[in-house]
């Protein structure tokens, strides 16, 4: 019979229920097999985007559309969004509930306004002229930061069912803080390949 | 089982950081991230240089954001083969690709076989 071992003095808990064979939760473990499996999903995508985006035989083209200023602001949305995450995951190990919904909550809502951001950005481009059939480039762009927008819309959605959750059944709580961990590591993804996307797409594209 | 109702040692073996931390690690993303765009500001640099610098702040910022809000540098070696690996086959794939599409088919010599009027 699996017993709970709790640690005495460490902010960080690991709760194992039952015994696994690497002695690691195994939904943690299947988070990183989905983070590493995602990585080649969107390592693809900006391949696809790179080979892609200067064989346009047709206008219109990436320098005529990127607004750096602006992705720039929703780059810093989404770094900060990662902080706010960590520091949820930080108040939920203390078992500060407070805390943790006070940052899940901040959480969510910087990631509303990456989405916003998102939103006004592909509208502006559309009435600008550049659809997902115009040309390569419209193709390769729409589907790689799309599929990066729905990652961050799954997470949002996470992240507010966290939050109500914690109020109303005892899944998020200080012995369980792994289930925020999980998420957390969902999160911090969705940002990392923002930042490759940030750097690749738009800065390089526009230098 | 040895396992069994096994606490996760490694956790307890290093320090995790604090929210100070955190912030520190916050604020170096920041200026990171500001530097980016200052360099697509200042038009001096070659693109080469451009693109060189560009892909180290990156690599810088990944690094920071998976080492320590991910915590693989605290956490269990395995998480970090399994995402090494998977992150290693993305690099591969983007490198060999497009060295294939920019050296051995670059876009103005396909452009170039074109027909007149073909679609995209």
């Amino acid at each position: 019979m699996a017993t709970r071992h709790e640690a005495a003095s460490p902010p960080r808990q690991n709760i194992i229920e039952h015994p696994t064979a690497t002695g690691q939760d195994n939904r943690k473990l299947a988070m990183w097999c989905f983070l590493a499996s995602d990585c080649m999903f969107f390592g693809s995508l900006i391949t696809a985007y790179l080979v892609s985006h200067d064989r346009a035989a047709v206008p219109p083209y990436p320098n005529d559309f990127f607004d750096i200023p602006f992705t720039s602001v929703s780059a810093f949305v989404l770094l900060m969004s990662s902080v706010a995450m960590v520091l949820a995951l930080a108040g939920i190990q203390r078992g500060d509930l407070r805390r943790f919904r006070i940052w899940i909550l901040s959480t969510g809502l910087l990631g509303l306004i990456f989405l916003g951001g998102q939103i006004y950005e592909f509208t502006e481009f559309h009435h600008e002229g550049l659809r997902l059939s115009t040309n390569l480039f419209g193709s390769s762009f729409y589907v790689l930061t799309g599929f990066h927008g729905a990652h961050v819309t799954i997470g949002v959605f996470w992240l507010f069912s966290l939050f109500l959750a914690s109020f109303r059944q005892p899944l998020v709580t200080k012995e369980k803080a792994v289930n925020v961990e999980i998420a957390g590591l969902y999160w911090h993804f969705v940002d990392i390949v923002w930042i490759v996307i940030f750097a690749v797409v738009y800065l390089i594209e526009a230098g | 089982m040895s396992s069994q109702g096994r606490h996760d040692a490694s956790h307890g073996e290093h320090a995790h950081p604090d929210a100070r931390e955190y912030a520190l690690i916050a604020s170096i993303l920041t200026i990171v991230t500001g530097f980016e765009i200052a360099l697509y500001f200042f038009t001096g640099v070659g693109y080469s240089t451009l693109v060189g610098m560009l892909m180290v702040l990156m690599v810088v910022k990944f690094g920071m954001v998976v080492g320590w809000y991910m915590h693989l540098k605290f956490d269990e070696r395995l998480y970090t083969w399994i995402f090494g690996f998977g992150l290693g086959v993305a690099i591969v794939i983007v490198l060999s690709l497009y060295l294939l599409f920019t050296v051995f088919h670059p876009a103005e010599e396909v452009l170039r076989q074109l027909p007149s009027g073909a679609g995209h």
